[in-house]
């Protein structure tokens, strides 16, 4: 009976070590401005100032990435439209002003780019477990990120970047047509 | 000749990126031409860059405006002339603008960047242009022309350019003002670190950044593959620092612990690692293993969990951990798994 009861305990303290090394701390960071009152190009630099980005400023920055422009929407119809298209998880609980890690960041990329995935990453992204390390893996392997560990917070410049990176991937590989090329040459503009 | 620094944030520690194209070569055809416009000797003449492309979102202003915020910024349009002192950002997706510097110069200043012309002119001898990268990227290159053209471009690093290169470019992180440089097409670059002070050569095919930039030149491919075997998040430490000291010339950069301790205890001897095979107890040395072999941890990648998966799924099979079929019929409580 003791000998059963030790073994309960010591299951009942594994889990609650796993359930509490898997949950998410979260942290929130109050902006000095509302981006809201900033346009497109105000918007990304002011980001690339700041320390980390929250969770609004991401889900708008992801938007104008995957629609190249963006129209004003209020935090909670950005969330719906991310979840709708299957880029922002639905379990995900986050606040406006809850600051995002690497994770979420990879992982909202990796969707909106459409990267391919390894066999460990479908696996992760149908079960719903660790699927924001494998999806951080992919996107450092594309060099659109660099690595780091998913719970990591980066800067509003990393993401900025990453972002940016995001873009030249999505414009190379036709999935919306653009009219940059790359100029190395005098010659090339000719 | 002024020298602005668009982004004070850098601090001191963060000073430069310089590209300088030199260009020697004549060319017979627009020589009359380019001598017309050189200024006479000891005069040096202002000029404009020419915006020849613009995409999305550009915007430009006089050189102190924050980025940040949106009074003093107006909207770019192609053929607009910028002076010296001019700041240029550029949004984050579907932007560029392409400027062209005289005949024999073009810069693309990329999505999600800040940079500022700090010098555009020519003297007798020379045409020079200095560019400023607060952060984002910018690629270009130059065509060899009669006067020699100076390209400088102001960041983390320095980097040098000689004789009509082509694809170049050059990209700087914001807030971690991570960096890389490449060349694509022709020429040479040398890029210096404005940290380390250390040179690195730049040849076309080939891009440094602040992972090897302070290490001993190195084939690009050996590093890249060093990189790509051996990435970051399987690395130990021990392998780690075996593969800095003995592969990316690290070692240099600390003599009395690099690579003197290396050469001291015969690691790039290449018998080091069989020598020590060979000298230990024979008692002890295991045979080699054969060409497949299932280990408790898996191969390659596979680890043996989906084989015990696979094995679940068939009726009354399990994998034990070594791989082998076990009875699940005799797997119950208080009753030990038999092997078949």
């Amino acid at each position: 009976m003791t000998q059963t009861a030790g073994r309960w305990t010591v299951v009942a303290m594994t889990a609650a070590i796993g359930i509490a090394g898997c949950s998410r701390t979260s942290v929130t960071f109050t902006p000095s401005q509302d981006h809201n009152t900033l346009e497109q190009a105000e918007f990304a630099h002011y980001i690339a100032e700041q320390p980390m980005m929250t969770y609004d400023q991401l889900c708008r920055a992801v938007l104008l990435l995957a629609d190249g422009d963006e129209s004003p929407r209020s935090f909670e119809n950005r969330v719906a439209e991310l979840q709708s298209r299957g880029i922002a998880r639905e379990r995900w609980s986050f606040g406006a002003q809850d600051v995002v890690d690497r994770g979420v960041l990879a992982y909202m990329i990796f969707r909106t780019s459409n990267l391919p995935g390894g066999i460990n990453t479908r696996l992760s992204g149908w079960t719903g477990v660790g699927c924001e390390r494998y999806a951080l893996k992919e996107v450092a392997r594309k060099r659109i990120i660099r690595y780091g560990l998913p719970y990591q917070i980066p800067t509003g410049g990393e993401v900025m970047r990453a972002l940016a990176r995001a873009d030249d991937y999505l414009a190379d590989h036709g999935m919306y047509e653009s009219a940059e090329k790359e100029i190395r040459s005098p010659r090339d503009v000719e | 000749m002024r020298q602005n620094d668009i982004v004070p944030w850098f601090g001191s520690a963060v000073s430069g990126l310089a590209i300088a194209a030199c260009l020697a070569a004549v060319s017979p055809a627009n020589a009359s031409s380019i001598r017309a416009q050189q200024p006479a000797a000891g005069e040096v003449q202002q000029l404009e860059a020419v915006v020849i492309e613009v995409h999305g979102s550009v915007k430009r202003a006089p050189v102190g405006v924050k980025a940040s915020e949106k009074a003093g910024w107006t909207p770019v349009a192609v053929n607009d002339r910028l002076t010296s002192g001019t700041q240029i950002k550029v949004g984050m997706v579907r932007s560029d603008v392409v400027l062209r510097f005289g005949d024999d110069t073009v810069v693309q200043i990329r999505k999600m960047s800040l940079a500022s012309i700090d010098d555009f002119y020519r003297d007798p001898e020379k045409q020079t242009v200095r560019l400023s990268l607060g952060y984002g990227a910018v690629r270009g290159g130059s065509v060899e022309s009669e006067l020699r053209s100076d390209l400088v471009v102001d960041s983390t690093v320095a980097t040098l350019a000689k004789r009509g290169t082509e694809g170049l470019g050059m990209e700087v992180e914001p807030s971690t003002m991570y960096f890389e440089a490449r060349l694509t097409r022709s020429g040479l670059l040398s890029l210096l670190s404005a940290l380390s002070r250390n040179p690195r050569t730049i040849q076309p095919g080939e891009y440094a950044n602040d992972d090897n930039v302070d290490m001993m030149p190195v084939e690009q491919k050996l590093f890249d593959l060093e990189v790509k075997f051996y990435s970051d998040e399987s690395k130990s430490e021990g392998e780690a620092s075996f593969a800095s000291r003995n592969s990316t010339g690290n070692a240099v950069l600390s003599p009395a612990s690099g690579s003197e301790a290396a050469f001291g205890s015969g690691q790039n001897d290449p018998d080091f690692v069989s020598g020590i095979i060979d000298r230990r107890d024979p008692a002890l040395v295991t045979p080699p293993p054969p060409a497949f072999v299932i280990r408790p941890e898996g191969d390659f990648g596979v680890p043996n969990t989906f084989g015990a998966l696979l094995g679940n799924l068939l009726p009354n099979k399990r994998l034990d951990t070594a791989g082998r079929t076990l009875d699940r019929s005799h797997i119950g409580k208080g009753r030990v798994p038999r092997r078949r």
